[in-house]
Formats: structure tokens, C-alpha cells, sequence
């Protein structure tokens, strides 16, 4: 495999990036998209590993740190999900370096937290063939968590909590009426794209909590999956793997992080198969 | 195949007219795993002294980039050509390893000669600072930076399990084991320490590491970098003060403020439900503009001998 690090242009930003190519020609690209965590590495620790992994199935990959992170210029002082417009930009940007040097169309992502959110924002292209998301946060903050965070620091969100009656007057009714925790739109929106690529979310079994996912989240996945024509549901899957959590990949222990990789390869090498032998198929 | 290669590789390289500096991944890999080695420089005229900026070994190093990279870049604006390690995806790059990095900083060093330097300094952070200390030693370079050096590495070597075994019992639901990490080294010759694997023979090389010990003969500039809420630089900084002093160099101790959501090296940010807000985005800042200003005045003071 050879691999090349670059710095690419996004608009306004400029993201540090290493693309990697097999010894042969590429029969795709696989976006690899970080948390915003602890990374040891351009892109993050699972990035690179996963790069050398997909190498050797004849897959390119790009893996990018993000404006402001790791080695991208840039200052970026909050990270939130729910706000991933430049990030995306970022990836794109890095994306169609990968592509148009290397002369392949089709790509498929890997997102992890945060990354999940880009790699869905980006399933709406034509050449996507599917994406790997680990731990995705599928809710947002609703409108209360929104109202809790500003008056959170302030005297009277102290006084409210401390308040069982207000509490109960007050919050549990703005509750109701706001939605606390609500599914992002971006995760209903790469659903409307099942009818042509493939999507699996991913979560650590041990400690759920810390990959964003919990009864709510659960409910909110199946109930998008349910409202779906079952040829589109095929086209999901929903995995809980031993160990994790996932968001924290650099920290696993080794076997751990063998067995994540050994769970997402299978899956982005299988879009690529699924992909190339829709376009070999005849048609009827 | 041969397109795409020139295509990519056109773009190791950027430029900021604004900042006046560039930043460029050089073609050449880093030691016996192939670091990439990121270089930064102005883009008007150069000086004599670069700077090789050296990664800590543990799982900090992860969240010590950023600040890397800001100072960098900070050096090269200020006329400073530097180049920075980043580890891959080699599986050397997943150990905890002193000999591997210091071969990767001693061909950092010898990169940057290539290039034109006429001196190399050595920059790094935490246990970074030791092994720049170290090569400095072995190297003889003229000058050093050290931001929190940790003085024995015996005291750094039982951080490492210490974190390890922290992690494990908050994460390990019905408990773990404080010494857990400790036994399995004993027992097996081998733990992972947040991912990355500590065998005993680095745990004891690591150990043996007594700074004030092995600097016997650097005497060049060196700057200390302390940070502590209150400012004040702590008692290794003392020490080596001393040290460094009594080899006849010249060396500046200075404290930064800085209340320390979390421990330098630690994970920085602030959870507010999916919401992370960095903690350290000015203490970065701070840590950048100290060196390059202590780096500028050395230069004004070399340029006017």
C-alpha cells in the first residue's frame, strides 16, 4: 500500500489528511471519519488501522483531522454534532481530492460519533455505496436540553432543580411539550437513502451510555426502521459488539480493537461487492 | 498509477501568505516505523536554528497534537523551520517505546540539517521533554525546550499503569483492580495501557530514566515551562534548574497560570451532553507564544554576539 498526506482545501479551512491506495487500482474509496477524541493518529488510531486493513481488500481510504484538531490548522473551541456544515465541508473537500486522484467514483465511509454524523450527511451522493457508523449519536439536545444548558450555571436552573414541586410543575410539562432528546434530523434524513445504499450502526455493549445509545435511542432507530418497505429494511442493520465503547477506540486493549475491525471490514468491502454486482447484473 | 501520485503529492505541502509559514509533510519517513515528519517554516527568510518537536511515548501524546501543532506553527512564523513526529499505523507505533522515538527525533534532527539548519533544538512535553532532553544530550544540541518534563521515569513508568488501572476500574462494571495493570506486566512481560502496549523491558527502560542524572554535558539555551494554577513552576523544574545550571547553560524556568480542567496530557474537554467544549484551547495558545518568544530572544541575543 502506499500512502500519501496532503493538506486540502475546504472554503475557509485547511484539513490535514493522509489518503491511502492499494498496490493495485482501487476498486473504491472509504471515507474515515473520527470522533472528536483523544487520536494518536492523522484521522484517529481506528482510521489508520482501518486504512491498512482496507488496503488490502483493493480499497483506497482518506482520513482527515478535522479544522482545528489534531494537526489542522484552525481553532475550534466547542465540538457539537448537531453542527457538522464545515466538518462536512472538510470531508467532501478530502473526499473528492481521494477520488479524482485515484480515478474512482463509488465510495462507501466508516463514521465514529461525530463522524457518524458527516458520513450520514454525505450518503445523499450518488456514489455512496453505504456507511459504517459507530456509535451514532442518533438524538439531538432538544429544546429544553437547549434552554437547560443556558440556564444551567445560572441561579435559577440551581433553584429549579433543587425544587422537587417545580420540577414537577414546571420541567416535566416543558419536557412534554419541548422534547427533550429528539432523533437528528440528519439520521432521519440518510434513512429516505436506504433504497440505495447500505447503512449499519454500530455500538460497544459495555458501556452503551458512553456510545449515545440507551432505550430512547433504541426506540427512535426501530421505529424509523419499522415505517420503512422491507427491501429497505434489509438495507439496515443495527449491531451491538462485545467490549468498547466504541468512541473510545484508541483506548481498547488489542484484541478489542482486532475485533471491532474484524466487525467493520467484513461490512465495507460487502457495499463494494453489493454495488458492483448491481452494475454486473443484467437488466430486466 | 502515476498521476495520482503526483497529484497527491503536489499537495504535501500549503501555504498561509497571511501567517507567513508553510507547513509540509517531507518525503521522508521517521525511524525503524516510518513516522511522518511534518515540517513547518516561514515563507520568508529562515533562520539558523529549527526545532525538532518530540511526541511523549504514553497515550497523552494523543491529546498533546494540537498543542504541537500550535507551536509549531507559532516557530514558524516567527522565522523558525521545525519539523514534528506523527506516528502511524506501523504496529511499532502502537508500543510504548524510548529507543524507537528517539531514533525517530535523531533523524527528525538529521532532516532538518539536510534542509539547511544550522543548529537543531529540541522541543517536547511531558515525557516528550525527557527524550528531547536525552538526544539533546546525545545529540548536542544547542538549544531545549521542556514544557512539564517528567524527571524520573520511574515516576512516569508508574503513571502509566496507574492511568491504566483508573481507566479499568471506571470502566469495568463490578469493579476492577487497582493493580491490576501491575500484575499482568509482572505476570505476562506485557500490558496495554490505553491502547498501547507497555512490555516489561520498556517499563524498566522507561524507569531507569533519571534526568538530572544522564544531562552531564548539555550546555547550551534551555527553557523550562512550568504550569500549575498558580503559576509557579513545580519542584522537578527546580531541580532541573539546578542541574542545568551547574553544566553552565543558560536556562529560564517560567510558570504558566492555568487552572488545569484537567491534568496536562490528560483529555481536555468538557462534556456537556453531546456538546465538547475544549478546556485548553488558551493554554495552548499560551504555551506557543512562551516558547517562540523565548526562541526570538535567543536569536536576537546569538544575532547580535
Amino acid at each position: 500500500m502506499r500512502e500519501f498526506p496532503v493538506f486540502v482545501q475546504a472554503g475557509t479551512d485547511r484539513v490535514a489528511a493522509v489518503v491511502t491506495a492499494p498496490d493495485e487500482e482501487p476498486r473504491g474509496v472509504v471515507l474515515l471519519l473520527a470522533g472528536t477524541g483523544r487520536h494518536n493518529a492523522i484521522g484517529s488510531t481506528l482510521s489508520a488501522r482501518l486504512s491498512e486493513r482496507l488496503a488490502g481488500h483493493g480499497l483506497a481510504s482518506a482520513r482527515l483531522d478535522y479544522a482545528g484538531s489534531g494537526d489542522s490548522p484552525g481553532l475550534v473551541s466547542q465540538w457539537n454534532p448537531a453542527e457538522i456544515a464545515a466538518a462536512t465541508a472538510q470531508a467532501r473537500a478530502v473526499l473528492d481530492v481521494a477520488r479524482h486522484a485515484l480515478g474512482v467514483r463509488p465510495f462507501a465511509e466508516v463514521g465514529t460519533c461525530y463522524g457518524s454524523r458527516v458520513a450520514l450527511a454525505l450518503v445523499e451522493d450518488p456514489a455512496c455505496v453505504g456507511a459504517v457508523c459507530l456509535a451514532p449519536p442518533v438524538l439531538d439536545v432538544g429544546g429544553l436540553g437547549r434552554m437547560s444548558r443556558r440556564v444551567r450555571d445560572r441561579r435559577v436552573g440551581a433553584f429549579i432543580r433543587s425544587n422537587a414541586l417545580l420540577r414537577r410543575t414546571v420541567v416535566a410539562p416543558l419536557r412534554r411539550a419541548l422534547g427533550a432528546r429528539k432523533p437528528s434530523s440528519r439520521f432521519v434524513g440518510a434513512f429516505t437513502h436506504l433504497d440505495r445504499v447500505r447503512l449499519v450502526f454500530l455500538y460497544g455493549g459495555r458501556s452503551a451510555h458512553e456510545d449515545h445509545f440507551g432505550a430512547r435511542a433504541q426506540q427512535s432507530i426501530e421505529s424509523a426502521v419499522a415505517r420503512l418497505p422491507e427491501e429497505q429494511r434489509e438495507r439496515f442493520e443495527l449491531r451491538t459488539v462485545a467490549g468498547g465503547p466504541l468512541t473510545t477506540f484508541d483506548g481498547l486493549p488489542p484484541g478489542e480493537q482486532a475485533e471491532i475491525l474484524d466487525a467493520v471490514v467484513p461490512y465495507v468491502t460487502s457495499f463494494f461487492d453489493h454495488a458492483a454486482s448491481l452494475v454486473a447484473a443484467p437488466a430486466r | 498509477m502515476a498521476s495520482s501520485s503526483d497529484t497527491l503529492t503536489a499537495l504535501r505541502r500549503y501555504e498561509d501568505t497571511e501567517a507567513g509559514l508553510f507547513e509540509e509533510f517531507a518525503e521522508r519517513r521517521l525511524g525503524p516505523g516510518g513516522a511522518f515528519a511534518l515540517l513547518a517554516g516561514p515563507l520568508g527568510e529562515r533562520r539558523p536554528l529549527a526545532w525538532a518537536i518530540c511526541p511523549t511515548i504514553g497515550p497523552e501524546q494523543g491529546n498533546l497534537r494540537r498543542l504541537e501543532a500550535l507551536v509549531a506553527r507559532r516557530l514558524a512564523a516567527s522565522g523558525f523551520e521545525v519539523a514534528r513526529i506523527r506516528p502511524d499505523v506501523h504496529p511499532l507505533h502502537g508500543e510504548i517505546s524510548l529507543p524507537t522515538r528517539l531514533a525517530e527525533l535523531e533523524e527528525a534532527v538529521e532532516l532538518l540539517r539536510r534542509r539547511g539548519a544550522g543548529g537543531v533544538g529540541l522541543l517536547g512535553t511531558l515525557f516528550g521533554g525527557t527524550i528531547a532532553a536525552l538526544a539533546a544530550e546525545r545529540l548536542g544540541a544547542p538549544a531545549l525546550v521542556l514544557v512539564e518534563p517528567a524527571v524520573r521515569g520511574r515516576q512516569y513508568a508508574r503513571e502509566l499503569l496507574r492511568r491504566e488501572a483508573v481507566a479499568t476500574l471506571m470502566g469495568e462494571e463490578g469493579g476492577g483492580d487497582a493493580e491490576g495493570p501491575k500484575r499482568e506486566l509482572a505476570a505476562t512481560g506485557r500490558v496495554s495501557i490505553r491502547g498501547l502496549q507497555l512490555t516489561q523491558e520498556a517499563f524498566d527502560a522507561v524507569s531507569a530514566v533519571d534526568l538530572t542524572a544522564e544531562l552531564r554535558s548539555f550546555a547550551g539555551r534551555s527553557l523550562v515551562l512550568g504550569i500549575s494554577p498558580s503559576g509557579e513552576p513545580g519542584p522537578g523544574a527546580a531541580k532541573l534548574r539546578e542541574r542545568l545550571g551547574e553544566l553552565g547553560g543558560d536556562v529560564t524556568v517560567t510558570g504558566i497560570p492555568d487552572p488545569l480542567y484537567a491534568p496536562l496530557g490528560e483529555y481536555y474537554y468538557r462534556d456537556a451532553g453531546l456538546l465538547r467544549h475544549d478546556t485548553r484551547l488558551e493554554l495552548d495558545g499560551k504555551v506557543a507564544a512562551a516558547v517562540a518568544e523565548w526562541a526570538l530572544a535567543g536569536a536576537a541575543t546569538a544575532a547580535a554576539a
